[in-house]
């Protein structure tokens, strides 16, 4: 037989297996894991920690819930982008600490705060020493200049795909899986968000990814937008170029209530300050966007199925990559035995870019606790590509991604060995945990 | 404009401004100093005290993963044990962020998942927001990265995130 034509009749018979096997996940009671439909993705803005993005992200489940209006249980997920020169930062602020005979000198944790012009630490020292208000001012004031250079900086220098491989494969696994995508982006983040669209685009369709700009530091808009007349981060932006058109007044830095943060930013730029801020009424904006976003997005076809955990593969070109998982057992799951003890390999490609897909059951009964290896073979005429493996969990989302350059190919060997997966069961509470292995 | 509104209104709207009035400490001798008006601060708990050591850990006397002197603060700053060891759980995390080797993708990657942890831990215990736990987030935060070598080691952690994504973790992360 065809070896194109076994592959594809292994595939549609695994692929019942696992709508099967998918179906039993859901109704048995021994499911370790619990499904989303909709992936709630937020891209942070400038000069934004990935703990304060773990703070938007827990913010905007507060605000926007578990479970949408069609029922679909939500994700929340931060797809992080780090502002570069944000270490730069830090020696202006030292300079500043030294003023005044270093009133402050090296009190370093009031850095955070200042980023906002404001806060309790810097509210009770200014109390006592009034003057110390002249070094928060001029810091804010170095601070609203260089985020505006720095934006400049990245719009002129825009976030490639080479830098973005996880988010990139993350966007391919939602659309396989058949997620609802939402992308919610603030400042710099609408610029990488604006790429992961476009890119969803390329994947799916326009009914299946929707796009909300909050004070978009890109002049590009591909969904609704809100921007605040007082931000003077996008009005410097504006000041060297096209922006997006204000949609919203917000009150003078006097009359705003602070965000739950306890701050309310000086620049008027600030997500928890000014833009999710439930006593602003740009707030409603910001919420009825993303509401009405949810209740239009269409779930994609269903080509793969979530898992416990997921190995995703993709590579950039024609040819044929294989993807290997052997199980605890041994078990060897890979095109030709596309069913294994624990998982199954659920998505085969034979001709060029992937995606292929392995997923460890939710079945507590058939999940086996131990370490899952996961391995690449070049199969054929992939020589010299880039292949990409990102594995993911229900809970925690993706837990690496790795990209190898494909030697020779090797045929039903791999060798490209990139993870190793450990599954373990907690004995006292039956509970499993997923994690990346030495 | 706005923040010219907002220094004087600061500068302003305070009684007793540059005399120590503002400290609170009743038992403390009038500081004489603005330097010394701000270490008085210190002293009377408005602002944490902190260690200014060089090195990245600082003192760990009871070996948890946390500074003492964050374990103080935490201490003093947050009423009733979970919450407590909500900020404790959280701080450890952070700490490890400071040292993680940052060439290590996985391990960079497994104490952002305990940060993310620690984080929701606290929205957990803190949900009545007496304090927010976005405060309380940024206040460990903070006081993590209170000298310029631990701020800086803390962004290069951050840094080595770019790209990354994690999900929002369900259920109870609390340790």
């Amino acid at each position: 037989m065809n070896r194109s034509i076994q592959r594809v009749l292994c595939a549609a018979l695994a692929f019942l297996l696992c709508i099967s096997g998918a179906s039993a996940q859901v109704s048995t009671p021994s499911s370790v894991c619990r499904d989303a439909g909709l992936i709630f993705a937020f891209f942070n803005g400038v000069q934004t920690t990935k703990a304060q993005a773990e703070v938007a992200k827990q913010e905007f489940k507060h605000l926007h819930g578990d479970q949408s209006a069609s029922g679909d249980r939500i994700s929340y997920e931060v797809m992080y982008n780090y502002s570069n020169g944000f270490e730069d930062f830090v020696e202006t602020f030292e300079q500043r600490l030294l003023e005044q005979e270093g009133l402050l000198e090296g009190r370093f944790e009031l850095f955070f705060e200042a980023l906002k012009g404001d806060g309790p630490w810097w509210s009770r020292i200014i109390d006592s020493v009034a003057s110390a208000a002249g070094i928060l001012k001029g810091f804010v004031d170095w601070y609203e200049a260089a985020a505006v250079r720095s934006l400049t900086a990245l719009l002129g220098n825009p976030p490639t795909s080479v830098n973005y491989a996880e988010h990139r494969s993350r966007i391919q696994n939602w659309v396989i899986e058949g997620k609802k995508i939402l992308i919610v982006a603030h400042s710099q983040g609408n610029l990488f968000a604006n790429a992961a669209y476009n890119f969803a685009l390329s994947q799916t369709t326009a009914d299946s990814v929707k796009l909300v700009h909050i004070a978009p530091a890109s002049p590009a808009l591909n969904g609704r937008h809100t921007l605040a007349d007082l931000d003077l981060v996008i009005n410097g932006l504006r000041a060297i170029g096209s922006v997006a058109s204000i949609t919203d007044f917000i009150p003078g830095y006097l009359l705003r209530p602070a965000g739950v943060n306890g701050q309310k930013d000086a620049l008027g730029h600030g997500l928890l300050e000014i833009y999710i801020n439930q006593g602003l009424v740009i707030s409603s904006r910001v919420k009825s966007h993303i509401e009405a976003a949810k209740a239009a997005l269409v779930a994609p076809p269903v080509q793969a199925t979530s898992g416990s955990f997921t190995a995703t593969l993709t590579w950039d070109g024609s040819g044929d990559v294989d993807l290997h998982a052997y199980e605890p057992d041994g078990s060897h799951v890979y095109y030709a035995e596309m069913t294994g003890n624990s998982g199954y390999l659920d998505v085969d490609n034979v001709v060029a870019n992937g995606p292929e897909h392995y997923y460890a059951s939710c079945d507590a009964a058939t999940l086996q606790p131990g370490t899952y290896q996961v391995k690449l073979a070049n199969y054929n005429a992939a020589d010299g590509r880039t292949a990409t493996v990102q594995i993911a969990s229900w809970n925690d989302g993706v837990l690496g991604t790795k990209s190898v350059t494909l030697g020779e190919a090797t045929g039903d060997i791999p060798a490209h060995p990139l993870f190793n997966v450990v599954v373990t069961k907690n004995a006292q509470t039956g509970k499993f945990s997923v994690a990346i292995g030495q | 404009m706005i923040r010219k509104l907002l220094i004087a209104s600061l500068v302003t709207a305070v009684p007793g401004c540059g005399g120590g009035g503002g400290s609170g400490g009743s038992n403390t001798e009038t500081p004489k100093t603005p330097k010394e008006q701000v270490s008085a601060l210190e002293t009377s708990g408005f602002i944490p005290q902190l260690d200014r050591g060089t090195s990245l850990t600082g003192s760990d006397a009871n070996s948890n993963g946390v500074r003492d002197d964050i374990e103080t603060f935490i201490a003093k700053t947050y009423s009733t044990e979970p919450r407590r060891a909500a900020a404790l759980q959280t701080a450890k995390a952070l700490q490890h962020a400071l040292v993680v080797t940052l060439t290590d993708a996985t391990a960079v990657k497994a104490v952002d998942r305990q940060i993310s942890y620690g984080i929701n831990c606290i929205y957990k215990q803190f949900a009545d927001n007496s304090p927010h736990p976005a405060r309380v987030t940024q206040e460990l935060e903070s006081v993590t990265t209170n000298t310029k070598e631990r701020l800086l080691a803390y962004l290069q952690f951050n840094k080595a995130l770019d790209g990354t994504s994690s999900a929002l973790p369900q259920g109870d992360t609390c340790e």
